[in-house]
């Protein structure tokens, strides 16, 4: 009993044993000039937080005769911190098919522009890039259908990958 | 009363409150892939509008008078579903003095008896005609007559 | 003040409260079909040579009552007896009984058209001593191919003439026998 005690107590001087840390004694047998180098470290981890919708529902619009079914999907980033030569790119995938819940299957096709661009993106595009900056951060994203030529209730899944690239 | 009041204006605020989007949030501890899915929807409720044949007068002596359509003007339903326009008529024109003196008549399309027609899609349509028989004419007192038929719309399954 | 500015502020909630509206769509309706048939018609006479009476009235052009069944009568001129009578496209002339014709019920108007021919009074009567017996026969032939014998328009009255004639010859010899006497007392 007593030689099993004394072997954990040992074994937890063992693990709580301080290790010393290194450093650079100068006396005066050192020769000159007597210097030494310190390495100051402090580590900053990249954090940010980018917040995109689970869900977003087009609504019908009619301009000049014509209706479509249109909704601004928008991405955000905040509290970016990122090494000066990186940035977060956010991509994504799609067929950009809606799929009707009825018996027919039946599809309409969309569009996705970003921004102010007038020209729709392809499956795999990049849609938002944020830099480091503390200040809220946003892309918008526009989301378009024609009108369709059947009622009902149409849906579609998109993917959103986020990558931490170079600048 | 007070109670009351409280209590239906606290329900209006409740139903009529804004209900929050959900939303993903990716930051740097967020497991790798790094990914996310949005879903996009829209609903387009079903819509149409039908044209019914306007009132007619038919003319003394005529066998077949021109009742005008039955029209689709407007039509955005759902792929399993048409428009069924039906018609209800009780097939006689009655004396507005003596309704047991009658005339009796016909709403045709074409060659055949009209009770029914699906319809799908815009601009589709059905021209109707009134019959009377060159007898029913001839036997006929004379007077005014008229009678009322019904069109009914009706949004159903494809058959 | 609180309590009052919290009702205002449901009062504003309730007010923005939206429903969902549901697409409008035509339920249907009702038509009105209507007609009017007419009370009377007209029957329109064309006749040359003989008169036609519809319900006791002569004329060329008659309104009746829709579905009556009024009765014609044909009444050919001197010297004239009818041959044919058509109403619209139908030959009626068997149907004829005696001198008049009595219409199914009128549903439309009509066209009556009489035909007549030349006719002389003494070719109908049946004495043996007629001025042309030849006469006789033929109007038996042509009345064996269907003439109608019709009264015609001109009566004779062979007592009135003879009266005339009589008196004629008495007034005539009294102013003879008048003049002479006149000469002989001279």
């Amino acid at each position: 009993m007593k030689k099993i005690i004394t072997l954990a107590l040992v074994s937890a001087l063992a693990l709580t044993a301080s290790i010393t840390a290194f450093a650079t004694d100068i006396t005066p047998q050192t020769s000159d000039p007597k210097k030494a180098d310190t390495d100051v470290v402090f580590e900053v981890a990249p954090t940010y937080t980018i917040t995109i919708p689970s869900e977003i529902t087009l609504t019908q619009k009619t301009e000049n005769g014509v209706t479509t079914y249109e909704k601004v999907l928008e991405i955000t980033a905040d509290s970016v911190k990122l090494p000066k030569t990186k940035q977060i790119a956010v991509t994504m995938t799609s067929d950009f098919k809606f799929q009707a819940d009825d018996t027919d299957q039946s599809t309409v096709d969309y569009t996705v522009t970003v921004g102010d661009s007038t020209t729709a993106i392809a499956s795999g595009d990049r849609v938002a890039t944020f830099s480091t900056n503390t200040a809220h951060q946003s892309g918008k994203l526009n989301f378009k259908a024609n009108e369709p030529e059947y009622a009902g209730k149409y849906k579609d899944t998109v993917t959103f990958n986020i990558a931490i690239e170079n600048a | 009363m007070k109670k009351v009041i409280t209590l239906a204006l606290v329900s209006a605020m409740a139903l009529s409150v804004s209900v929050t989007a959900f939303a993903t949030s990716i930051n740097q501890d967020t497991p790798d892939p790094k990914k996310t899915d949005a879903v996009i929807k829209t609903s387009i409720a079903p819509t149409y509008t039908v044209t019914i044949p306007a009132d007619v007068t038919v003319d003394f002596n005529a066998e077949t008078t021109t009742f005008g359509q039955i029209k689709v003007d407007s039509a955005q339903i759902e792929p399993d579903k048409c428009i069924k326009v039906s018609l209800t008529t009780g097939g006689e024109l009655k004396n507005t003095v003596d309704d047991t003196k009658v005339i009796p008549y016909t709403v045709k399309s074409g060659e055949n008896a009209f009770t029914s027609a699906t319809y799908l899609s815009t601009g589709e349509y059905t021209d109707l005609t009134i019959n009377i028989a060159t007898d029913d004419w001839n036997k006929a007192y004379a007077g005014e007559y008229s009678d009322t038929v019904t069109f009914e719309v009706s949004y159903e399954n494809k058959v | 003040m609180k309590k009052i500015a919290a009702m205002l502020l449901c009062i504003c909630l309730i007010a923005t409260f939206s429903v969902t509206a549901f697409a409008q769509n035509t339920a249907g309706g009702d038509s009105y079909i209507t007609t009017v048939v007419p009370g009377f018609h007209k029957i329109t006479v064309i006749s040359d040579g003989a008169e036609v009476f519809i319900d006791g009235t002569a004329g060329k052009e008659f309104t009746v009552e829709r579905l009556s069944e009024p009765t014609a009568v044909f009444k050919a001129e001197k010297n004239r007896r009818i041959v044919q009578v058509v109403l619209d496209d139908n030959d009626i002339t068997d149907n004829i009984e005696g001198d008049s014709y009595t219409f199914e019920p009128v549903y439309k108007d009509m066209i009556l058209t009489v035909t007549t021919e030349g006719y002389t009074e003494e070719s109908t009567t049946s004495e043996p001593e007629s001025e042309s017996p030849e006469s006789t026969p033929a109007e038996s032939s042509q009345n064996s191919q269907g003439s109608i014998p019709m009264q015609t328009g001109e009566t004779t009255n062979i007592a009135f003439w003879i009266v005339l004639i009589v008196l004629s010859a008495v007034i005539f010899t009294l102013s003879r026998q008048s003049s002479k006497k006149e000469k002989t007392n001279k």
